[in-house]
């Protein structure tokens, strides 16, 4: 704990992120004309990348009984020097009796990510194993999984289709993880999404558990260009529902500045205590 | 007036055997239209708290439908592979039911069975096995987890690690509509797993409702091997094939008929009636003996057939109407009641009864009427004396009449001062176990199960806040602690587990393991952040089966070895007395679960079935004080049923069995046949006396006619009945006992008891002078 560095991630543009996925190399021989799914992949991994950013969310839970719950997040992330991973800090304004909590994430694209937690009621910082990219993320829909980006060579991606996805052309592209281990750890067999083909964002995503029973619905919506210079999107609204739970979670960023120099101590076990 | 009724059913005989008999097919055909209640809620009382409390958290927690699978390797440990392996197939086969509430399916291989490590650093959530583990080093890790959590101990894992159980809970629903589809639906997921490395048993309520209702079906064999013996009864009573069908045929049809009506109305039959129609069987083979007796007994006198059948129909018609009408309204004022269970039990024997009256009063006149006269040798056969049934009767009228009289008094009020001293004895407690014998399978499972894990019976309370984070209050949160520790010291409690639990372990591990720290925070915010804190470590869900999300209700779940509901009363009692000492104002303590419904079932049917019996008796007395205009004559009939009741309940007292769902259905069942006998007992009485006024005389005749048919009647229902006690199924026997017991004794109240009261109580209404044309 002592030795805890500031590194985070801001967790919206995370969420954002997400959805993207990369692709085998020996997936895609394509045919002349075919896009190459691996480098849609690549693109739909890197499109979310914003270099940091600072912003206001409203994450909504709606139980299988329509029983609503309210948690408002501030939060911060930067992209760290490899391009890839990021920090992020996470910050809850409200339910009152969390008020205070505070979670930095610092993604290890190699190995286990950290995350460390602060509980205002304990006055500590505490640091949480997450191996597990099924585990909950922030108690909501989300997965660990499904906002820590992950790696595009850990999945085998398949283009099924080129269809139209509203006013735009999406990409269908399954993905089925690697190995047993990536399986195991992001509890999915297999991930179907429609990633735009003008912008390489996911605007929806179906998820079926190990044993290929549907589990999640993913879609995204309010889509804008945060960092027209490097070509970086956004979603403004996010939904995933569980359709085994029928649990939903709804999250969206009320306001979001990109490329606003998040102070380095932002991510500093000091800034979470503040 | 019903003198020429009765002529024109014989004149137009074949006319009216053809209606009957198209009346009878159309309700047979409608049979089909009756509609069998398998929805086991319609069958609660849903107006008890318990239920109510059921109700109201079932679509939060469920609980309703828990079921314990266990399985143990023939040799060794839970810890090999194969083991682990099935385990975790029928995990997530249980999770493909429909109806399955997966927030309640526990099993190591449940991803809410999570191991919570403290560490130096904080706190580890972590599955307790995600896959089955593939090495020694993994085999020992989860090992260590389980162990070092006993909050799962004897739930999902045997203490001696030799058997592990996955807990499923069930919620009813169209694809999963009864007790017998989840049995099937357990069945058929174990099925595949069943082989000789392993022995696997589930129990649990929902399994044991359904071995009950498959134990239900077979009254049916039993209601066919009661009408054979009923029958056989009547051949040697009357000894001539009229007196072995005739009864049957009435009985029967009544049977069809009131099944049909119900079928019409669109009254569902539920499975707590499904011993009903044995009792309209019996009612009305035995009004059907009675007047078949005195046609013999007519015949005799006149010779002729149709003479015989017209003044034995209209002698014992009168009779026959009163004690039908009267027993019909008194089974149809149980349609006041509130269970639907003991109003169909009401409207079905009434509608049963009704059709006897009108099958005996149309169709068996104008069929005896078709059928020839019995001849010499049949009418010879009929009345040939049974030497030692009619030696009785001829020892015991004037006996009764004479000196006897007292010591009948005197013997039945010692009879009552040890059937009170009995009654006393009887304790009011169900349970669904000793219905079963321990040769049966649903019983060996179960011990099988009870004695590994913390109990295979749920008792739910559940601690509603009424507003949104109540139940992170650490004053509340330590009451459940409490009461926890109260539930614990309970013998028939294996275990209790809440969300009370999972704090103590999570404050534990935030301060690294230390065991000073496994209790309750005393800061509600530090509860709040423990909760978040592990909500984004463990599963948003994990805590699903124990707090709502929204913190205002939580449950304390309590296993329990034992389904008795005077063991649950006697926690309930002591949980009541808990509740207002320990939880602040504002909070409210509900009980619910299996166990809980079980004894709302039963409370509500014990008393139900005790205010039937006191209904019905009250009824009786009205309508039998008006038509023998004589209230203590009306009070009198009903001594017979007094004693048969007093008496089954001093055999539940002395033989140790209890007065439950099962046994007070019995009762009423008992009384509603023993008045019958002493009705027509004491109408023949009446009418003998106003022939005679000779009571000694009276007596003899009554005797030897209505007392003789009172006989065959309650042998041939008692032996009837006697069959059930044949059945393995418990309460087929204890049903067959009683009603057997019941018949004995309201039959010999009815010749012995009644006729000496009315001896020495002379009511004025029977002592009246003989009229002269008589």
């Amino acid at each position: 704990m002592r030795n805890f560095r500031t590194v985070m991630i801001v967790l919206g543009i995370g969420l954002a992120v997400s959805v993207s996925l990369s692709a085998h190399a020996e997936d895609t021989a394509p045919d002349a004309g075919t896009p190459d799914v691996t480098e849609i992949m690549k693109k739909n991994f890197m499109v979310g990348k914003l270099t940091d950013s600072e912003s206001g969310m409203t994450m909504v839970l709606i139980d299988a009984r329509g029983i609503r719950r309210e948690r408002k997040v501030e939060s911060f992330s930067k992209l760290l020097p490899n391009g890839i991973d990021q920090e992020r800090v996470a910050k809850f304004l409200s339910p009152p009796d969390v008020r205070g909590t505070a979670t930095l994430t610092r993604e290890h694209s190699g190995g286990d990510d950290d995350i460390w937690v602060y509980l205002p009621a304990l006055k500590k910082v505490r640091r949480l194993v997450a191996s597990n990219k099924r585990d909950s993320f922030m108690g909501s829909d989300f997965s660990y999984g499904d906002v820590i980006t992950p790696r595009v060579e850990d999945w085998n991606h398949t283009l099924v289709k080129t269809e139209p996805c509203g006013e735009h052309n999406c990409y269908v592209v399954e993905s089925v993880p690697a190995s047993e281990d990536i399986k195991r750890n992001t509890g999915y067999g297999k991930r179907t999404q429609w990633i735009r083909t003008d912008n390489y964002m996911t605007v929806k995503g179906e998820y079926a558990d190990l044993a290929g029973r549907p589990l999640k619905e993913f879609s995204a919506s309010g889509l804008f260009e945060a960092d027209s210079k490097l070509g970086r999107w956004m979603a403004k609204s996010l939904r995933m529902k569980n359709l085994q739970t029928e649990g939903v979670t709804e999250i969206s960023f009320d306001e979001i500045k990109v490329n606003v120099g998040v102070p380095e101590d932002t991510f500093s076990e000091r800034y979470l205590k503040r | 007036m019903l003198r020429s009724y009765v002529e024109v059913i014989v004149r137009y005989r074949v006319a009216v055997v053809a209606i009957l008999g198209v009346i009878s097919v159309y309700l047979g055909v409608n049979l089909g239209n009756l509609h069998v209640e398998v929805d086991p809620d319609k069958n609660l009382p849903q107006g008890h708290p318990y239920i109510q409390a059921q109700n109201e958290i079932d679509d939060i927690f469920g609980g309703k439908n828990i079921a314990l699978i266990g399985i143990a390797p023939k040799k060794g440990d839970i810890f090999q592979p194969i083991v682990l392996e099935k385990i975790q197939r029928i995990t997530d086969n249980l999770l493909l039911v429909p109806g399955i509430i997966r927030a309640n399916v526990l099993s190591i291989s449940a991803n809410r069975a999570k191991d919570i490590l403290g560490t130096e650093d904080g706190m580890i959530v972590t599955p307790f096995m995600e896959t089955v583990p593939a090495t020694e080093r993994e085999m020992q890790e989860l090992k260590d987890k389980l162990f070092r959590n006993p909050l799962f101990a004897n739930s999902i894992y045997s203490k001696d690690g030799r058997t592990a159980a996955i807990l499923a809970d069930f919620r009813f629903n169209p694809e999963l509509p009864d007790f017998p589809s989840i049995h099937k639906a357990i069945e058929e997921v174990v099925q595949d797993e069943r082989d000789d490395s392993v022995e696997i048993h589930y129990s649990g309520f929902p399994v044991a409702a359904s071995w009950m209702a498959k134990y239900s079906e077979r009254m049916a064999i039993y209601f066919i091997i009661a009408v054979i013996v009923i029958g056989l009864v009547h051949f040697e009573a009357f000894r001539t094939l009229q007196g072995l069908f005739l009864p049957l045929l009435t009985a029967l049809l009544a049977v069809v008929w009131g099944l049909g009506l119900m079928g019409i109305v669109g009254i569902a039959l539920d499975p707590f009636n499904a011993t009903t129609p044995i009792l309209i069987l019996a009612v009305g083979a035995g009004h059907a003996v009675q007047i078949l007796k005195r046609y013999y007994e007519e015949y005799a006198a006149c010779q002729d057939n149709q003479t015989a059948v017209i003044e034995s129909t209209i002698k014992v018609g009168t009779v026959m109407l009163t004690t039908g009408i009267i027993a019909a309204l008194a089974f149809f004022s149980l349609m006041t009641f509130q269970t639907t269970t003991i109003r169909t039990f009401g409207l079905f024997t009434g509608l049963g009864i009704l059709s006897v009256l009108v099958i005996e009063m149309t169709m068996i006149p104008a069929l005896r009427a078709m059928l020839p006269a019995p001849k010499h040798k049949e009418a010879q056969a009929e009345s040939a004396e049974r030497k030692y049934l009619d030696g009785a009767l001829e020892w015991l009228a004037p006996y009764v009449s004479g000196s006897g009289s007292k010591a009948i008094i005197g013997a039945t009020v010692v009879a009552l001062g040890a059937w009170g001293y009995g009654t006393s004895m009887v304790k009011i407690d169900n349970s669904l176990k000793p219905y079963f014998s321990p040769k049966d399978q649903f019983y060996q499972d179960d011990t099988w199960l009870n004695d590994r894990f913390a109990g295979t019976n749920s008792l739910l309370f559940v601690i509603d806040g009424k507003e949104p984070d109540k139940l992170k209050n650490p004053e509340v949160l330590k009451a459940m602690e409490g009461l926890q520790d109260l539930l614990g010291k309970q013998e028939a409690v294996g275990k209790t587990l809440s969300i009370v639990d999972f704090l103590k372990k999570m404050n534990k591990a935030m301060n690294a393991d230390d065991p000073e720290f496994e209790r309750i925070p005393d800061s509600q915010e530090l509860i709040a952040q423990y909760l978040f804190l592990y909500s984004i470590s463990g599963g948003p869900d994990d805590f699903d089966a124990y707090v709502t999300k929204t913190y205002d209700k939580a449950i304390i779940q309590t296993f329990m070895k034992k389904d008795n509901t005077a063991v649950a009363d006697e926690i309930i009692r002591k949980v009541q007395d808990y509740i207002p000492k320990h939880f602040p104002p504002g909070y409210e303590v509900k009980i619910a679960g299996s166990v809980a419904s079980a004894d709302a079932l039963n409370h509500v049917m014990v008393e139900g079935k005790i205010r039937n019996i006191a209904q019905i008796w009250l009824i009786v007395v009205v309508l039998a004080s008006l038509v023998l205009r004589s209230l203590v004559a009306g009070l009198l009939v009903t001594v017979p049923l007094i004693l048969a009741v007093f008496g089954e309940f001093a055999a539940l007292g002395f033989f140790r069995a209890n007065l439950d769902i099962g046994t007070s259905a019995i009762l009423p069942m008992a009384v509603g046949i023993g008045a019958d006998y002493a009705l027509y007992f004491i109408f023949r009485l009446k009418e003998e006396l106003r022939k005679s006024q000779a009571f000694d005389e009276a007596l003899l005749s009554t005797m030897r006619t209505s007392g003789k048919a009172v006989f065959f009647v309650s042998s041939a229902i008692t032996a009837g009945y006697l069959c059930l006690a044949l059945s393995p199924f418990g309460f087929h026997r204890k049903l067959g006992l009683l009603v057997a017991l019941a018949m004995v004794i309201s039959s010999l109240g009815a010749i012995t008891v009644l006729p000496a009261l009315i001896k020495h109580v002379r009511p004025k209404a029977f002592f009246l002078k003989p009229k002269k044309d008589q």
